[in-house]
């Protein structure tokens, strides 16, 4: 199991304009839950 | 995981939905899923290796991932002709608290081995309460 995310926090993912969003700021003000899912359907 | 985005929001943290298809593919997701929260792609996969999930044809060849299967299609649920995302790669989940440690996690190990909300929402209560303590 992952100890910290700080390897995660510099990464990005896509939202649904492309716009990249870096994934340490989801955490940055409140705990997240980050859910993978397989695929979208 | 959608039913439990309640406790999950009253135990002080977000859920964020991570996909692997296309951006163009989320407006289609939110609408048919009805959910609320942030959702999110990455096409490339680097997230999910990151967060050390699995993916393996392996995974696909499991007797609890058909069982699943029956049961979903017993239910009514029926998967895309064309999945929108990569179908060997499986999901999973991560509680990550403010200062960044990571304090649960669930790798699912085959087709429909989700977490369990109540696990998750115990785990977000237990972060919260670890930087409480902190301060």
């Amino acid at each position: 199991m992952l100890a910290r995310a700080d390897d995660l926090a510099t990464m990005t993912v896509l939202d649904e304009r492309g716009e990249p969003v870096v994934l340490g700021t989801l955490w940055r003000d409140r705990t997240a839950v980050l859910a993978f899912i397989r695929h979208f359907g | 995981l959608r039913g439990a985005i309640g406790d999950i929001h009253a135990a002080g943290a977000e859920l964020h939905v991570i996909g692997n298809g296309t951006p163009s593919f989320i407006a289609g997701f939110r609408e048919t899923t009805g959910l609320s929260t942030p959702v999110y792609t990455d096409p490339s996969l680097a997230v999910f290796r990151a967060a050390e999930l699995r993916r393996s044809l392996m995974t696909m060849i499991d007797a609890r991932a058909a069982a699943k299967t029956v049961r979903a299609f017993a239910r009514g649920y029926r998967q895309t002709l064309r999945p929108q995302g990569d179908t060997l790669q499986q999901g999973g989940v991560l509680v990550i608290a403010r200062d960044g440690h990571v304090a649960w996690q669930h790798v699912s190990r085959y087709p429909g081995d989700n977490a369990e909300p109540a696990a998750i929402v115990s785990a977000v209560t237990t972060a919260r309460g670890q930087r409480a303590g902190a301060r």
